[in-house]
């Protein structure tokens, strides 16, 4: 955990902007109960927060090399989630439920939410599979939905998943 | 709060007077860098293009004031998805013990400028 040891000094300091810039933010996508302070200022330095935190991922062995990416990366109020897929059985509610199970779990522990999403892109295997997907996918970001992209990219998913998603979200 | 944006040319689309460009090589905004999707165009070996392409990104994360291991998200498209592995086998470690998320999806015939692989990130700055 290089940077986030080196620089963990400065995360204290930074906690209370943090708060102020996601409020401001929140407001922006409609949450009824943020509200924007004003008085927070972003200045480039001192106090900028440049500390990233990126969360292992837990789902894949890496049989001891380095790993190949990691489950989420935090930095300056944004949460990154690698792209999920689901390699078990189930058409693609199943799948897309347990991809946004994936996607809520690496939320959660970064000190996210559902609701705090900002963009998500949407892989399908097929097309044929958009308005399944959408049944299951209704709902779980909240009454205010991050942006969205949806392509299908024919059999170009990886581990056999129907469904790829990924997320950026605010803190 | 910074509001700035930079912009780096793409140095890869030939310059012609009096014509705009597609895109930037990498924009910087709010302590973040967008590097472009980048190709290797006309190699066939997914390692070296897998290669080729990561030192692009690398290029343009340095010129911008970031580095590989400040990447905090990749999409990776690919050609065909049967070379997925040898993809990664070239990918691993670029980014460090900490690498950055990533998505992959193979896009069959789906990658511009005959490239088999077409690689972007955002990163964090220095």
């Amino acid at each position: 955990m290089g940077y986030t040891d080196q620089k963990n000094s400065r995360r204290t300091a930074i906690k209370s902007m943090f708060a102020a810039v996601v409020a401001t933010g929140a407001g922006m996508f409609g949450i009824a109960s943020a509200k924007s302070t004003g008085s927070a200022k972003l200045e480039k330095s001192p106090g900028k927060d440049t500390a990233i935190k990126k969360y292992p991922d837990k789902e894949f062995v890496h049989q001891g090399r380095q790993p190949l990416f990691s489950g989420s990366t935090v930095h300056d109020g944004f949460v990154f989630v690698a792209g999920k897929g689901e390699h078990g059985e189930g058409d693609i509610k199943v799948h897309t439920k347990k991809v946004l199970d994936k996607i809520e779990e690496e939320l959660n522990r970064a000190g996210s939410s559902m609701e705090k999403a900002l963009q998500v892109n949407v892989y399908l295997h097929n097309i044929r599979d958009y308005d399944g997907m959408n049944e299951v996918y209704r709902g779980r970001f909240g009454d205010h939905p991050p942006a969205r992209s949806t392509v299908a990219c024919y059999s170009g998913i990886p581990g056999n998943s129907l469904v790829e998603i990924d997320c950026i979200a605010a803190l | 709060m910074d509001n700035s944006i930079k912009k780096y040319p793409n140095k890869e689309e030939k310059n012609v007077q009096g014509r705009q460009p597609l895109l930037s090589g990498a924009v910087v905004h709010g302590g973040l860098v967008y590097v472009a999707g980048k190709g290797a165009r006309g190699e066939r070996d997914i390692r070296k293009a897998t290669t080729q392409v990561l030192d692009s990104i690398e290029e343009e994360l340095k010129n911008a004031g970031s580095s590989m291991e400040r990447a905090l998200k990749v999409t990776v498209f690919m050609d065909d998805l049967k070379e997925f592995s040898a993809m990664n086998e070239a990918y691993r470690g670029r980014f460090g013990d900490e690498p950055p998320v990533r998505s992959t999806v193979a896009t069959y015939g789906g990658i511009p400028g005959d490239s088999i692989i077409e690689i972007d990130c955002i990163a964090a700055l220095d």
